[in-house]
């Protein structure tokens, strides 16, 4: 009988209808997946070396371990996103003479299937083979690895159990985001220590495999959990992801005030919050934005230009004091640096560590640009002028590249830097231009990507309802640009201040707002009146219904396109010319708005019939 | 009130409404019947604008519906689930509805007074979402918004089909009241010829999208229907 319903349950994967799809959106699907799979691995195997760069002389094997309870605590916050509940599969087989307690196994059967608590044991296992192993015995190896793949799988369990138990609504999710921010905050004030606690427990349970029955039992007592729990409430209503449902009628009175337009938000904002597809857009526009802080952390441009055998001395001592020194670093040009910006880097921690942007000089009167800092007595320094991105080196003799200046810090001083000229290195000026531009429209325009592609078509289930209503097709297609356009100021307002001082950085960021508002908006809108497949907005959150080759253009189109005019741009006018006609063209763009509006409105109104049409058929 | 002349929809080539002249005056109870493929929900789609003709006019109040959206001021209309915005719970779909007119909260729960009936106690206070409801309680919702917003035209699709036996009965009442004391212009179509002669003065019968007769309720009207669709 078991052999049945997993026979069942293969037909059930097999035969899901998003298999029906197009061929090629299939085996696109199929490339990222491998894509994925191959980064992870990779990310797996580098690991040593990812660690070694961002830790140069700490134990990597301590290092590694401290981020485990880290990456267990996202994982659980992700887990309760995304992990599904299997639940409206067992509703046939209810009133079928087959034993309760053999359903609930396999039901529960289902969740070993997951593919979840895999993606750590891959970085995990290169991890142990590579490194561990010249460590501890390969028993000990072995039995860490399968403890921590069993304690994966009693997330798995964990996540069900919470989400039959408890309405997980979107504000739930935000504290539990907010906690691990406090965690973090927590660890830099020394309050609580999460790294130096996930050090202690998996260095530990390497060195002593008896702990690693810890998991095992975890694992066990939480599948009876389940198991029991479910027997209990064997009913297809009872056991299927808890939701609050009086919490959900927000009532939205607020913006009735606003008539019409109020009117039409709220049912907008009900459509995006009700519906399990279209909030999993909004959920990927936030995990963006959580990417976007590490991308323009580490994502250091120039990495092959930095001076080698860099001596990084961990120093944050500002207070002058007896064994310190003040060293003025004063900068005089006649030649405009490229992007208006002159920036110190270096090897130190106050130098910024070799990025080119991160420590910029201060204008004080023509030509002088000047910057103090405080060291200790004895530090020892390299560094370099930059104008503040690694294209554009300070030249002190005429095409000659300078080595980094040494530094020894005994006395309070003031450096006099005299620079000729600055060098333009054209290829890095592009790629990293093109590249900023590329990931911050990215950052910013997610929203429009994932949401806008389908602005239409996720009302297709009650299109005609909304043609033959009294709507002012003006007032309905504002609506929906407004919430586009809302998304990435927010978007934008919270990346902008953690990215404040990078020169470049932020000014990608800016014109990346501008281009998103004034050409992106408008062409997203125009292209989503093609995106004409019924769309079913219930289904899950990793739904491909409706996806096609078509929505990869569009992407092309709104990310790609500014990426190559930008290389386009840089490599012919420079890179700050390339900034200025990038964030003009957004603001041409926001501007003539009016004028844009008025011809998606005509093309709006001229393909209702052919949308209406195609929204008929089933997706 | 509603006129249509050289009213064409073709597919593909192949006409599948083609009405030369039709007059609903104001105040008519227009009822329409005929087997499936025969034109009926094109007709009304056409009428609402849903589709483009491909040929002819519709006119509302002398004015054409694909030019000009006035009708809709005055037009309550219910063609399928299509229609529901399923992830809403009834009372705020027709808060939706009422707000896109203009309606205040009094006007909202004299509509609610005013259908108390027809909603049978299953629709409102619910607490539940337009989706999670069954398909005749659906269908009453979509009805019901129809007639919300006190159209002075009412066009529905098959509206006797999925309701339960009172509900029936309770609409057929609510539809002869309303050409009664407001004098409703009703549009309706029906496979059952019982409930469309009963509420309609006027029966327009269509096959392969053509009108085959136009004939007043009488008292064998019932009769000759159900000869004509006997063949």
């Amino acid at each position: 009988m078991f052999k049945e319903l997993f026979i069942h349950q293969l037909r059930q994967a097999i035969r899901h209808r998003s298999w029906d799809k197009q061929l090629a959106t299939n085996i696109f699907l199929g490339i990222l997946f491998t894509l994925l799979l191959i980064n992870i691995i990779t990310i797996g195997y580098a690991i040593d070396d990812i660690l070694l760069t961002l830790f140069p002389d700490k134990d990597l094997v301590l290092q590694f371990a401290s981020y485990i309870l880290y990456y267990i605590i996202v994982d659980i916050i992700l887990r309760l996103m995304i992990q599904n509940v299997p639940a409206l599969t067992i509703k046939p087989y209810l009133t079928l003479p087959i034993k309760k307690k053999n359903l609930i196994f396999y039901l529960l059967s289902k969740t070993f299937w997951s593919f979840f608590p895999i993606i750590p044991m891959l970085v995990l296992i290169p991890f142990s083979i590579k490194i561990l192993s010249d460590v501890y015995p390969i028993a000990n190896i072995i039995l860490w690895n399968v403890g921590l793949f069993i304690f994966f799988n009693f997330i798995s369990f964990l996540a069900l159990y919470l989400k039959r138990r408890i309405a997980f609504n979107p504000g739930i999710l935000a504290v539990l985001i907010l906690c691990f921010i406090l965690l973090i905050l927590l660890e830099k004030e020394d309050l609580i220590n999460t790294s130096e606690i996930s050090k202690q427990i998996f260095t530990s349970s390497l060195e002593k495999p008896v702990f690693n029955i810890i998991p095992v039992l975890l694992l066990i007592s939480m599948y009876s959990i389940n198991f029991y729990y479910l027997k209990r409430h064997a009913y297809t209503e009872e056991i299927l992801p808890k939701r609050i449902f009086k919490k959900s009628f927000s009532n939205y009175q607020y913006l009735g005030k606003m008539g019409i337009f109020g009117h039409l938000l709220a049912h907008e904002l009900r459509l995006i919050s009700r519906n399990k597809r279209i909030r999993s857009t909004v959920f990927l526009s936030i995990w963006m934005i959580f990417l976007a802080f590490p991308f323009y952390k580490y994502y250091s441009p120039g990495l092959e230009k930095r001076p080698q055998f860099a001596n990084y001395i961990q120093d944050e001592t500002l207070l002058p004091g007896p064994d310190k020194h003040i060293v003025t670093f004063k900068v005089i040009t006649d030649s405009q640096p490229p992007l208006k910006q002159v920036c110190i880097t270096g090897d130190h921690i106050q130098l910024g560590e070799w990025e080119a942007d991160l420590v910029p000089l201060q204008l004080i009167e023509d030509s002088i640009w000047i910057r103090q800092f405080i060291f200790e007595n004895g530090t020892e320094l390299k560094y370099k002028i930059t104008g503040a991105d690694w294209g554009y080196e300070a030249l002190y003799e005429k095409d000659k590249i300078p080595d980094a200046f040494n530094l020894t810090v005994t006395q309070d001083t003031t450096i006099n830097i005299s620079v000729l000229a600055w060098n333009e290195d054209k290829v890095f000026s592009i790629m990293s231009g093109a590249m900023l531009i590329y990931a911050s429209v990215f950052f910013i325009g997610m929203f429009i990507i994932t949401h806008g592609q389908f602005m239409f078509a996720w009302e297709a289930g009650y299109f005609d309802f909304l043609m033959v209503q009294k709507i002012d097709y003006r007032k309905f297609l504002l609506v929906k640009i407004s919430v586009l356009a809302v998304t990435c100021l927010v978007a934008f307002l919270m990346i902008a201040p953690f990215i404040f001082t990078r020169h470049l950085a932020f000014l990608s960021l800016l014109v990346a707002l501008l281009y998103n508002l004034g050409i992106n908006i408008p062409l997203m809108v125009f292209l989503s009146m093609y995106n004409r497949t019924r769309i079913d907005i219930s289904a899950g959150a990793f739904s491909m219904q409706g996806k096609s080759g078509q929505q990869m253009i569009n992407v092309l189109i709104l990310i790609l396109a500014p990426a190559i005019i930008s290389a386009v741009m840089i490599s012919n006018f420079g890179t700050e010319a390339c900034f200025k006609v990038l964030g003009g063209l957004g603001l041409a763009g926001i501007v003539l708005f009016p004028v844009l509006f008025n011809h998606i409105l005509k093309k709006f109104i001229a393909k209702k019939y052919i949308m209406g049409a195609a929204f008929r058929q089933p997706g | 009130m509603i006129e249509v002349r050289n009213l064409i929809k073709k597919y593909g080539g192949v006409a599948v409404l083609d009405i030369s002249e039709l007059k609903v005056e104001a105040g008519e109870s227009f009822g329409l019947v005929g087997n499936n493929g025969a034109g009926k929900t094109t007709f009304f789609s056409l009428i609402l604008d849903l589709r483009r003709a491909s040929g002819g006019i519709v006119y509302s109040k002398n004015i054409d519906v694909a030019m000009s959206e006035e009708w809709k001021n005055y037009t309550g209309s219910y063609i399928d689930e299509g229609f529901l915005i399923d992830f809403l719970s009834p009372e705020e779909y027709f808060q939706f509805v009422a707000n896109l007119h203009g309606f205040s909260k009094g006007d909202l729960q004299e509509f609610y007074d005013r259908y108390e009936e027809l909603f049978a106690g299953e629709i409102i206070g619910k607490k539940k979402y337009i989706r999670e409801l069954s398909k005749g309680n659906q269908k009453k919702v979509g009805i019901a918004a129809a007639l919300l917003p006190k159209p002075e035209i009412l066009v529905l699709d098959e509206p006797f089909s999925n309701l339960d036996p009172s509900t029936q009965i309770r609409l057929k009442n609510i539809l002869k009241l309303l050409k009664k004391e407001e004098s409703l212009t009703m549009l309706i179509s029906s496979h059952d010829l019982n409930h469309v002669t009963e509420v309609c003065e006027r029966i327009v019968i269509l096959d392969n999208g053509l009108v085959v007769h136009d004939l007043k309720t009488s008292e064998n009207t019932l009769e000759d229907l159900e000869s004509y669709f006997a063949v």
